[in-house]
């Protein structure tokens, strides 16, 4: 039965790929098939990124920038807009059940919205075709690290170094499946601060959120629990992409037609997969993700060198 | 309760992050309050979104550019897109806002002053604990935020 969802789900999301670069390539197609193909597309989306776990935004632009006619431009200012709603409808939830730590965002915060500013102002002065490949390597990179990482449920880490000892960094959260609390603390917090500046330029850049690669981070490098290093993700994605999200509204790059849309396909879709979490087997949704990145990363790539 | 495992690493002496009884599964009142307004705010966020837009695709509150004629543009970069249909920059969208389009930003705007609505609720709560590291981090990323907001960071078109 599952294997039937998602067989079919695939085949909707394939049919309406289909449909839209059909559609885009017919002169004369009603202007209200793009916003509403986007919603539909977005909805997708947003129920396989809420399965997968990742932000819907590494999806969102790849996808959209190779099936809609829109210019990157707006594709990379939505998918700020994107990841700030998603992570803004999800935050809270993680927040207030101690999933996320506050204390653990803010410092890492910091320096990523800032470089995030950075990333956004390269993001609009290169060369869109520059950028495209750039893309295309990232998504693609994405893919691979999606298949060879093993994250941790819990891991074991060294002493806490002297940062994050000052900083006072860790908490306790309540692990359902145990019915225990579990302590947490991090180590290779400067390390860390530094990894976190080079993803804050990738995500002001290409306009992804950066879930993808915030999770491996806190959760590889810094040691946080895997429901951590995930709800922490969520919610320094409101902070990070904020920067970066202004700088695209500041510059005109956000069109409304686009933006609005895709913000409310994607959360509607995310609400539809957070739902489908209990019938659905991690592994089948991983394949698919994976399968989806590969191929918008290498259609970005090509579009990118001219062969696409 | 249980604890996070630590090993030796082989370099420093190994620790184990002990079942310290000053932590605990619950939420401090700081995270519990930010949680809460990020909550609120962004919900509202969201509502103005939807209503601004169903005005805009129902070609109300006469539009600069009419969803109709969108088709021509989003496929320019957005230099191109601000020459053609001379589109504001920075704030002074504010001063178009009774036009569809334009009205549509507000909703998105207040989205992206969310999180600094928390923040500067954040930066009181750290000032009066005296927890002065976070303050000041919470105190820089305002400023930040604001300054991204603000518009002094121009990309050359």
């Amino acid at each position: 039965m599952i294997g039937q969802f998602f067989a079919h789900t695939s085949s909707i999301f394939a049919s309406t790929s289909l449909a839209v670069a059909n559609a885009a390539s017919t002169p004369g197609m009603p202007w209200w098939v793009w916003p509403l193909a986007l919603m539909v597309t977005t909805f997708f989306i947003g129920i396989v990124s809420a399965l997968a776990g990742i932000g819907g935004s590494t999806l969102f632009v790849p996808i959209i920038s190779s099936f809609f006619p829109f210019n990157f431009d707006f594709i990379r200012g939505t998918g700020l807009f994107v990841a700030l709603a998603c992570s803004l409808s999800a935050g809270p939830k993680l927040l207030k059940a101690n999933m996320a730590s506050l204390r653990l965002v803010i410092p890492l915060a910091l320096l990523a919205s800032s470089s995030s500013i950075a990333g956004a102002y390269l993001g609009l002065a290169l060369p869109q075709n520059i950028l495209k490949i750039l893309l295309g390597v990232l998504i693609t990179g994405i893919a691979l690290v999606f298949v060879v990482s093993k994250n941790s449920e819990i891991p074991k880490i060294g002493r806490p170094d002297s940062l994050a000892r000052y900083l006072n960094i860790g908490g306790a959260y309540y692990e359902s499946s145990s019915g225990q609390d579990i302590n947490w603390t991090v180590w290779r917090l400067p390390q860390g601060l530094l990894l976190f500046c080079v993803i804050g330029v990738i995500a002001g850049m290409f306009g992804i959120g950066a879930g993808w690669a915030n999770v491996p981070v806190l959760n590889l490098l810094l040691g946080a629990p895997l429901k951590i290093a995930v709800g922490t993700s969520m919610s320094l994605l409101a902070i990070t992409d904020t920067s970066a999200a202004w700088i695209y509204l500041n510059q005109g790059a956000v069109l409304a037609i686009i933006t609005i849309p895709s913000v409310l396909g994607i959360m509607l879709g995310s609400r539809v997969g957070v739902r489908l979490l209990n019938i659905t087997k991690p592994k089948s949704i991983r394949y698919i993700v994976i399968l989806m990145l590969l191929f918008a990363g290498l259609k970005s790539l090509l579009d990118g060198l001219g062969w696409g | 309760m249980n604890s996070q495992a630590s090993v030796s690493n082989g370099h420093a002496p190994s620790v184990v992050n002990t079942s310290d009884a000053a932590l605990s599964s619950m939420v401090s009142p700081e995270q519990n309050r930010y949680a809460n307004i990020l909550l609120v705010c962004s919900w509202a966020g969201i509502g103005i979104m939807a209503v601004t837009f169903i005005l805009y695709m129902a070609g109300l509150f006469n539009p600069m550019v009419a969803p109709s004629q969108m088709p021509q543009y989003w496929g320019l970069s957005v230099h191109e897109y601000a020459k053609l249909t001379n589109a504001p920059s920075g704030w002074s969208w504010l001063t178009m806002v009774s036009h569809a389009d334009y009205m549509n930003l507000v909703g998105l705007a207040f989205l992206g002053l969310v999180s600094v609505i928390g923040y500067i609720t954040l930066f009181f709560n750290y000032s009066m604990k005296k927890d002065i590291p976070y303050a000041i981090m919470v105190g820089l990323e305002i400023i930040i935020i604001l300054s991204a907001a603000s518009g002094v960071f121009h990309v050359a078109g």
